[in-house]
C-alpha cells in the first residue's frame, strides 16, 4: 500500500499497520502459560470442591483480550487465538486429572488398599504428559475431515471465535455479543447463584395447575417418568442454537429414552423397573447411561469404518496438493502426518515403560498389553469425543475414561494384586483421560482458529507447548490441597503423600474387624472428605471398586454397542454418536438444548441464513460466554466464602448480599 | 423403498433398545438382555439399512436433483472467484473497515451456499474429488477469514496476501471441480 494511501487512511481514523501479522509470538506463549496456570488452578479447585469443571477457552480469550490488547498494546486477533489455545491446553489437565488421580487417595482409605496412595508422582506426571501428546497426535489429522469437510459446528469454538473477532466485528455485532453475555450472566446469577435454581420442572408445574383446590395429592397429568424438566441455562440454549439442525439427533436420543422407552417400561417392565422408571435420575444411572456408553463405543467403531474412506481421501488430497506445484499452503499449513505417526509410536513405547514402572510386579508383557490397548482406546475415544463435542459441545469424558479403566483393570487383574492393579490401571488411565481431554480441546481450538484464519500448524504446535504444563501444575496443586487439608487436622503428621494417607499396618488392619462398631471408611481429611469431596473422583473410586470385584454391566455395553454400530453404518451421517449421547446425558440438558436447535431451525426458515449468521450467532455466543464467566465467579464465591453459599441455598438474598459485602470489606 | 427402509431401521432400533433396557441386572448378568428378541430387532434394523442404501443408490443414479445442486455450488464458486478477484483489485482503495464489510456482505453468503451444498460433489463426482475440492475451498475460506482478521487489526499487507492466496485456492477448487 502506498504511503499516500496510508496517510489518507490514517487521517480518516483507520488503524493501519504494516509488516508481518503477529501470531505465534513469545507474548502469546507467556500470557497463555500464565492465564492457563491461573485458570487450571481455579477450575481444578472448583472440580475438587464442587464436582464439575468448566471449559476455559472463553475465559482465556476474554482475559487474553484484556491483557494482550489492553495492557500490552498487542493488536492481533490470531495472536490472541494462540494465547487462548495455549491457556486452554494447560487447563485441559484440570478435568482429566481431577476426574482420575484423586481416586487413588480416596481408595487408600479402604482396608487393604492403603498403599495405592503411595504411587510414583513423577511417573504419574510423565504418564499424563505422554497421554496428552498421544491424544493430540491422534486427533490432529482429523481436523481436515471434521472441520474442513464435515464442517461440524463446535459451538464453543464458534463462541471463542466470536469473542476473538469482536474488536473488529463492528458495534452492532459486539453489542449482540456483550448484550447476550450480560443477559445470560445476569439470569444465571439470579436464578442459579441467588435462588439456587438449576432446573425448572414443567411437569410438576402442570400437575400442580391441574390439581383441584383443596386436594392434597397432585394430579398426575404428566408422570415424572416423562422428565419434563428444563435445565435453567441460557448457555445450553445458545449451544443448541449454534448446533442448529445438526443437533436434532442428540435430542432424539433423549426423547427415545424418556418419551418412548420409559413409558414402555412402565407398562411392560418388571416391578423393580416400574418403580425405577419414575425416577429419571435413577433409570438413567442404572440403565440408560450404561446403554449410552455402549452405543457411543459401537457408534464410534462404525463411524471410524464409515469415515475411513474420507480420511484416506483427505490424506491423499493433502499429498496431492503438496506435489502438483500449486500454492501448497493447504498442505504446508498442517503438521506432517509422518511426524504425528512417529509421536504416537514413541508415546506408545513410553507408555509401555511407564506401565511397567507403575507396579513392582508388572511384567513387560502385561505392560505392553496395557499400553497398546490404551493407545488404541485413545484413538477410538479421541474420535468419539471430537465428534460429540463437535456436534453438541458435550464430551463423554467420564464414560470413555471408565471404559479405559475397565479394560486396564481386566488386564492388570490377571497377574497383579488388588492395590497394584488399581495403581497401574490409574496411571495408564490418567494418561488416557488426559489424551481424551486434550483431543476435545484441540478440536474446539482448531475450529476457532479456522474461523479467525489461524494457521492450523501453529495452533497445533501451540497446543503441544501448553499441554505439558497442565499436569505439572494440577498434580502439584492436588498434593498441596491434600497435605493442606490434612495439616489442618490436629492428629495428622503428614510429611509425604504416603504418610499423608496414613497407611495402616497389617496388625492394625487385622484388628479392624474385631471392633464392634461399623467401620466408617469415609475419609476424615484429604480427598473424599467434607473439605475436599472430589465428587467425580469419588464416583470413579466406587466404580473401580466394583470393576475390581467384577461388577461391570458388560452385557448392556455389548447390546448398546450393537445398536450404536448399526446407526453409525446406516448412512444417515453421524447419527449414531448423537443418539448415543442423548441416551448418555441427563434429559433436562437435552430438552433445553433442543429449544436452541428449534430456535435456529425457525430462525433459518423465517429470517434467513444471513440473519442467523449476523445476529443469531453473536447472541448465542454471548449466551455461552456470559454464563461461563458468571459460573466461574459464583464458583469462586462458593469456595472462598462458603457461608455465602449456605445462605444462597436457603434463598435468603439479603443475607447473601450482606454476607458478601461484609466479607469483602 | 426409502420409507420402508427408514421404518424398519427405526422399528428395529426402538425394539432393540427396549430389549436392552427392559430388565435390571439378573443373577446371571448376561440373561438380563432377552437376546432372541434383541437379535430379531438387529436383523430388522439391518434389513432397513440395506433398503436405505439401495434406495440411496438408485436416487444417486437418477441424477436430476444432484446435478441441480452441483450447478448451484458451481455458480456460488464462480461468484466467489469473481468477488474475491474484485476485492483484490480494490485492496489499494478500500479502507480496512470496508474490507471486513465487503467480506461479510459479499463473500460470506456464497461461502455458506457452497458449504451447504458440498455433498453434491460426492454424489456426482465421488469421494476423492470431494476431498480434493474441499481441501482447496477450505484453505481459500480460511485465507479469507485471516484476511478479515488482519484487516480488522489494520494489517493491510497481510490482508492483501491472504486475499491473493484465497483467489489462488478458489481457482484451484474450481479447477478440481471442473476436471473429471
Amino acid at each position: 500500500m502506498s504511503d499516500d494511501k496510508v496517510n489518507q487512511l490514517l487521517r480518516k481514523g483507520e488503524q493501519i499497520r504494516l509488516g508481518p501479522y503477529p501470531e505465534f509470538t513469545w507474548p502469546a506463549v507467556l500470557v497463555g502459560w500464565f492465564l492457563g496456570a491461573i485458570i487450571a488452578i481455579s477450575i481444578s479447585y472448583a472440580a475438587l470442591k464442587l464436582g464439575f469443571s468448566i471449559e476455559g477457552s472463553e475465559l482465556a480469550a476474554i482475559l487474553g483480550w484484556g491483557i494482550l490488547r489492553g495492557l500490552m498494546g498487542r493488536t492481533s486477533i490470531v495472536e490472541n487465538n494462540i494465547n487462548q489455545t495455549i491457556a486452554s491446553a494447560v487447563n485441559g489437565a484440570s478435568s482429566g486429572i481431577m476426574f482420575s488421580v484423586p481416586a487413588l487417595f480416596i481408595l487408600s482409605n479402604k482396608p487393604g488398599l492403603e498403599s495405592v496412595a503411595d504411587f510414583n508422582v513423577p511417573l504419574m506426571i510423565f504418564a499424563c504428559i505422554t497421554g496428552a501428546f498421544i491424544g493430540l497426535a491422534f486427533v490432529i489429522p482429523l481436523r481436515k475431515q471434521m472441520i474442513d469437510f464435515q464442517r461440524l459446528p463446535y459451538p464453543s469454538g464458534i463462541a471463542v471465535a466470536t469473542i476473538l473477532k469482536s474488536p473488529g466485528a463492528g458495534i452492532r455485532k459486539s453489542a449482540y455479543l456483550f448484550g447476550a453475555a450480560l443477559l445470560s450472566g445476569a439470569v444465571y446469577l439470579v436464578v442459579s447463584g441467588i435462588f439456587d435454581i438449576h432446573e425448572i420442572d414443567l411437569g410438576a408445574i402442570i400437575n400442580r395447575a391441574f390439581t383441584p383446590e383443596g386436594q392434597e395429592t397432585l394430579a398426575n397429568i404428566l408422570p415424572s417418568r416423562y422428565s419434563l424438566v428444563f435445565y435453567a441455562s441460557l448457555m445450553t440454549v445458545g449451544v443448541g442454537f449454534l448446533s442448529g439442525k445438526g443437533g436434532f439427533w442428540f435430542g432424539a436420543g433423549g426423547f427415545i429414552c424418556y418419551w418412548f422407552l420409559s413409558p414402555c417400561l412402565s407398562l411392560w417392565g418388571s416391578e423393580e423397573v416400574k418403580v425405577l422408571v419414575e425416577s429419571p435420575a435413577g433409570i438413567r444411572g442404572e440403565i440408560y447411561k450404561p446403554t449410552g456408553i455402549g452405543m457411543l463405543i459401537g457408534a464410534a467403531m462404525g463411524g471410524i469404518i464409515m469415515a475411513f474412506p474420507l480420511i484416506r481421501s483427505a490424506v491423499t488430497s493433502m499429498r496431492k496438493a503438496g506435489k502438483d506445484g500449486r500454492d501448497d499452503s493447504a498442505h504446508k499449513d498442517e503438521l506432517p502426518i509422518r511426524l504425528l505417526g512417529i509421536a504416537i509410536l514413541l508415546g506408545a513405547i513410553l507408555l509401555v515403560f511407564l506401565a511397567q514402572q507403575s507396579a513392582p510386579d508388572m511384567t513387560w508383557g502385561m505392560a505392553a498389553a496395557m499400553a497398546l490397548l490404551g493407545t488404541l482406546w485413545i484413538w477410538i475415544a479421541g474420535v468419539i469425543v471430537a465428534e460429540c463435542i463437535g456436534r453438541t459441545n458435550w464430551s463423554p469424558l467420564s464414560g470413555m475414561t471408565l471404559i479405559a479403566v475397565t479394560i486396564l483393570i481386566v488386564i492388570a487383574n490377571s497377574g497383579l494384586d488388588k492395590p497394584q492393579t488399581i495403581v497401574s490401571s490409574l496411571v495408564v488411565g490418567a494418561a488416557i483421560c488426559l489424551a481424551i481431554s486434550q483431543a476435545s480441546d484441540m478440536m474446539l481450538d482448531l475450529k476457532s482458529g479456522y474461523l479467525v484464519g489461524g494457521v492450523p500448524k501453529r495452533q497445533q504446535m501451540a497446543q503441544f507447548v501448553g499441554a505439558w504444563l497442565g499436569p505439572c501444575i494440577v498434580i502439584g496443586l492436588m498434593f498441596v490441597l491434600h497435605w493442606g487439608a490434612q495439616s489442618e487436622t490436629p492428629k495428622q503428621t503428614a510429611s509425604s503423600p504416603a504418610a499423608a494417607t496414613q497407611p495402616a499396618t497389617e496388625a492394625e488392619t487385622a484388628q479392624a474387624p474385631a471392633v464392634s462398631e461399623p467401620v466408617d471408611n469415609t475419609p476424615k481429611d484429604g480427598f473424599g472428605s467434607e473439605k475436599l469431596p472430589a465428587p467425580q473422583a469419588d464416583a470413579l473410586a466406587s466404580v473401580i471398586e466394583g470393576i475390581v470385584e467384577g461388577d461391570v454391566p458388560t452385557y448392556r455395553y455389548v447390546a448398546g454397542g450393537g445398536l450404536g454400530f448399526l446407526l453409525a453404518v446406516s448412512g444417515l451421517g453421524g447419527i449414531g454418536v448423537m443418539v448415543a449421547l442423548g441416551f448418555y446425558m441427563p434429559f433436562y440438558i437435552v430438552l433445553t438444548y433442543t429449544i436452541g436447535c428449534v430456535l435456529r431451525i425457525i430462525t433459518d426458515k423465517t429470517a434467513g441464513l444471513r440473519f442467523s449468521e449476523q445476529v443469531g450467532i453473536p447472541i448465542a455466543a454471548g449466551l455461552i460466554v456470559g454464563e461461563a464467566l458468571v459460573g466461574v465467579v459464583i464458583t469462586m464465591i462458593k469456595i472462598f466464602w462458603p457461608s455465602t453459599a449456605t445462605a444462597q441455598e436457603t434463598g435468603q438474598i439479603w443475607q447473601v448480599l450482606q454476607s458478601t459485602v461484609l466479607q469483602i470489606f | 423403498m426409502s420409507v420402508l427402509g427408514q421404518t424398519l431401521l427405526w422399528g428395529g432400533f426402538l425394539s432393540g433398545s427396549l430389549a436392552t433396557v427392559l430388565n435390571l441386572e439378573k443373577e446371571d448378568a448376561w440373561a438380563t438382555i432377552p437376546w432372541p428378541w434383541y437379535i430379531v430387532s438387529v436383523v430388522i434394523c439391518i434389513v432397513g439399512i440395506v433398503l436405505l442404501r439401495l434406495g440411496k443408490k438408485s436416487a444417486t443414479e437418477s441424477t436430476v436433483e444432484s446435478t441441480a445442486n452441483l450447478a448451484e455450488i458451481e455458480a456460488s464458486l464462480v461468484n466467489l472467484i469473481e468477488h474475491t478477484g474484485q476485492l483484490l483489485g480494490q485492496m489499494d482503495e478500500l479502507a480496512p473497515s470496508e474490507m471486513t464489510t465487503f467480506i461479510d456482505d459479499v463473500l460470506a453468503p456464497d461461502f455458506q451456499t457452497f458449504a451447504e451444498g458440498r455433498n453434491a460433489i460426492t454424489s456426482e463426482k465421488g469421494l476423492q474429488k470431494f476431498a480434493d475440492v474441499m481441501t482447496h475451498f477450505s484453505a481459500g475460506e480460511r485465507a479469507i477469514h485471516r484476511a478479515w482478521s488482519a484487516a480488522a487489526d489494520g494489517y493491510v499487507d497481510e490482508a492483501t496476501t491472504c486475499v491473493e492466496r484465497a483467489v489462488a485456492m478458489l481457482n484451484d477448487a474450481q479447477e478440481e471441480l471442473g476436471s473429471t
